[in-house]
């Protein structure tokens, strides 16, 4: 399996950055709010290296969205947000008036519409950066602890990478985690990095 | 005037908030749902809307494919794909096909640009 070069590392990182902030931006619109997100960390991870200390799941429980996308690039995309924080997340997409037990009965729809907006943002950036046309699935929604994240990524035969994204959002006072990981093989990364070598 | 609108996507929070927003500026207009591209077809045969709202990513065939043999049948239908899907192929698919891609999120801003394609 190879790994990355550093110079692809460098702009396959730039690329990854700018798709996280499209995803954060569409976040924003979503709830209608300005967010600053920061501390905007890529990393690439072996499969073999995922724990949940490499991933820097700090939380217990996750609320988490999968999507995945064919093309010339098949892989999966994973979006997470600590569990506590997904209630405030559609409260804030249904608007201050929608009472608690319509906020909790919508949780799942609405987490897949926002999956559906960030992780969409997230791929239409890095498609259209590296003019490589790709497809997208319908997101699915689930709770995972961090045993179950961890789980779920090494028991994806097809990864062997896991690019991630940390990102820190401050929305008014609250201070709220996410994480996108790409979850790639070693034939799609090929591809990936063969096209920026052809954009270069 | 009264005017039919077709909301064709498979997330019911995206057509809550698109029917919130199209009722709030125009509360007369009659809204109809579907779920799916092949819902979507059997409702433009059965009651001709006027306007048509499609997403791209559903079960079943793509909104896309679905909004192609729409427009091919009733060509003069305003139909606009509303998708988070933006790249450039499905905008450029969008245009080719005569009509228009409004990104995601459903807010005052995308559904306003919605209502102008409409009216033309």
């Amino acid at each position: 399996m190879k790994t990355l070069s550093e110079r692809h590392f460098d702009a396959l990182s730039e690329i990854i950055k700018n798709a996280t902030s499209r995803a954060v931006q569409g976040l924003s619109e979503m709830i209608g709010e300005s967010i600053q997100p920061s501390v905007l960390k890529v990393e690439s991870i072996k499969i073999e290296n995922v724990t949940p200390e490499t991933l820097l799941l700090k939380d217990k429980k996750f609320g988490v969205l999968t999507q995945t996308f064919t093309g010339l690039v098949s892989a999966e995309l994973v979006l997470l947000f600590a569990q506590e924080n997904v209630l405030q997340i559609v409260q804030k997409m249904l608007g201050a008036e929608a009472d608690i037990e319509t906020v909790q009965e919508c949780e799942c729809e609405a987490m897949c519409e926002l999956g559906n907006i960030m992780m969409n943002a997230y791929l239409s950036s890095i498609a259209d950066t590296l003019h490589m046309p790709i497809d997208s699935a319908v997101p699915c929604y689930t709770t995972k602890t961090q045993d179950d994240v961890t789980q779920y990524i090494k028991n994806d035969t097809k990864t062997d990478f896991v690019l991630a994204s940390h990102v820190e959002l401050a929305i008014e006072q609250n201070r709220i985690e996410g994480k996108l990981l790409l979850l790639i093989n070693s034939d799609s990364l090929a591809h990936i990095t063969n096209k920026i070598d052809s954009l270069a | 005037m009264t005017k039919k609108v077709l909301v064709v996507d498979d997330s019911k929070i995206s057509r809550m908030f698109i029917r919130q927003h199209i009722s709030a500026k125009h509360p007369d207009w009659v809204i109809t749902e579907a779920t799916t591209g092949e819902e979507a077809i059997a409702a433009v045969d059965a009651e001709q809307p006027d306007y048509c709202t499609m997403d791209i990513n559903m079960p079943g065939i793509l909104g896309t494919d679905a909004a192609r043999i729409i427009l091919g049948k009733y060509p003069n239908i305003r139909l606009v794909i509303f998708s988070a899907n933006v790249q450039e192929t499905y905008q450029e698919e969008a245009r080719a096909m005569g009509t228009i891609l409004v990104s995601k999120p459903v807010n005052e801003a995308s559904i306003a640009q919605a209502l102008e394609y409409f009216a033309g």
